[in-house]
């Protein structure tokens, strides 16, 4: 079964590889490097250390801005789901938010702010909104019988808080998490390439562009790729590890 | 006593009770009958403070203790038996006496074997007995009863029933208890009493 699915898997990957291969025939090749061409690339990239070096400054950045989003995105979504006052006093700002393209925000921030801080504040205001919004209808799905009967039963705000309103909102945490990992990552290194941020992800592949090195730009994108992928399955693990996520699975 | 005085609710333009009154007798199981709809479990809810919406008095309730019965075991799914009965206990009981009450309720209701058990693993009676062993073990004063055995077959029915009449009988407190059935309210009530009218206007005891 397991040697079924990876079978598939590597077949679905040659695919996509011979597809972007055709591509890189057809176009010009200069433009669209070949996945040997850039593998190679990639190869020399990982066999130096400040390849690391660059991954891990963006992936702090990128863990900074999601730990931050998600800690405000909690925090405010269960007080928007608890008082209404502050839901609709927040309305504003969050739709302001989430309408706002993610450029103007960089260039706004890179006014504002020094640029060191510019992809991390970047990636918390674009995971803010989704963590929160989920938060919020989390907190809003709660059983009404189980909170009627938490309030007969007289059960103090913080057990009814711990026990009762944060696991219900679990799964829509997790969900608000999954989605940002992704939107964190691109809204993070856009912010680096525009704001300049030395030893980053963003500079090199600005880099790239500039001196045309498109084979660095390819290689430099498959990486990111990567590092999101290994958050995202690194969350999902985790996410597997709170039980009461794991109870709330087989209701 | 309890008294439900000039009592006048509605549901937006639906009138469910007009100038109505009722006392309660204390340490009597009062069983209120009357067909499905008529506003039976609004009564409970204004006595529970879940429902405030309404002109008139309730009186009587001052400084005690409430303990509840709903129509649904409302159990909450991601906690054990034995944590759902803790959900509402910790902090009102001291921690020796705690366990020792949710031993014994949970002995009662024979549910000790289960007390690690989510709800979703129990059957309707087994989650319907979690719940009467959570609403006794509440130490309380008045005791409300919304149709404890609705939707649960006559045999299931029976055998909660003569649970019912143990648990009651080892602590003698007010019962109000809801329902639409007159041989479960001949079965446990001191008192039946017949609402009447739509919306609701008058009641009157029922002797058998």
């Amino acid at each position: 079964m397991k040697q079924n699915k990876l079978r598939e898997g590597f077949l679905i990957l040659l695919f996509w590889i011979a597809l972007w291969w055709i591509l890189s025939i057809i176009a010009n090749k200069f433009y669209v490097p070949s996945p040997l061409d850039t593998g190679k690339v990639l190869i020399s990239l990982l066999s130096t250390a400040l390849t690391y070096k660059i991954l891990l400054s963006s992936i702090i950045r990128v863990l900074i801005a999601l730990s931050i989003g998600i800690g405000l995105g909690v925090v405010l979504g269960i007080l928007a789901g608890m008082y209404e006052l502050v839901y609709k006093t927040l309305q504003p700002i969050i739709i302001a938010i989430k309408s706002t393209p993610v450029v103007s925000f960089i260039i706004l921030l890179i006014i504002l702010v020094e640029d060191a801080w510019v992809p991390s504040l970047c990636g918390i205001l674009l995971c803010f909104p989704i963590i929160y919004y989920n938060v919020v209808e989390g907190y809003k799905m709660v059983d009404t019988e189980l909170i009627s009967m938490s309030t007969i039963y007289k059960v103090p705000f913080h057990r009814k808080l711990k026990k009762l309103y944060l696991p219900s909102t679990l799964p829509y945490l997790f969900a608000g998490v999954l989605t940002s990992i992704g939107i964190c990552w691109k809204g993070t290194i856009a912010a680096e390439v525009i704001a300049f941020i030395n030893d980053s992800v963003g500079q090199q592949l600005y880099d790239g562009k500039v001196w045309m090195d498109y084979d660095h730009v390819f290689a430099w994108t498959f990486l990111i790729i990567i590092c999101s992928l290994c958050i995202e399955i690194i969350t999902k693990r985790l996410i597997k590890k709170v039980k009461y996520y794991e109870r709330f699975k087989v209701i | 006593m309890i008294t439900l005085r000039n009592i006048h609710k509605s549901f937006g333009q639906l009138k469910v009770m007009e100038d109505f009154s009722i006392d309660f007798e204390e340490g009597q199981v009062t069983c209120l009958l009357g067909p499905s709809g008529c506003g039976k479990s609004t009564i409970l809810k204004m006595l529970s403070e879940l429902d405030g919406k309404y002109s008139g008095a309730v009186i009587g309730l001052e400084n005690k203790k409430l303990s509840y019965v709903f129509q649904e075991s409302r159990l909450i799914p991601w906690l054990t038996v034995e944590e759902n009965l803790l959900y509402v206990l910790e902090g009102k009981l001291p921690e020796e006496i705690l366990k020792e009450r949710i031993e014994f309720f949970l002995n009662k209701v024979e549910l000790t074997a289960f007390r690690n058990a989510y709800p979703n693993t129990l059957s309707g009676g087994m989650k319907q007995r979690v719940s009467l062993a959570r609403a006794f073990s509440m130490p309380h004063d008045i005791l409300l009863m919304d149709e404890p055995f609705q939707g649960l077959d006559d045999e299931l029915k029976d055998q909660l029933m003569t649970l019912l009449e143990e648990l009651i009988c080892l602590d003698k407190k007010t019962v109000i208890m809801v329902t639409h059935d007159l041989q479960e309210a001949s079965r446990l009530g001191d008192k039946i009493i017949r609402l009447i009218g739509c919306p609701i206007t008058q009641s009157e005891e029922i002797r058998i």
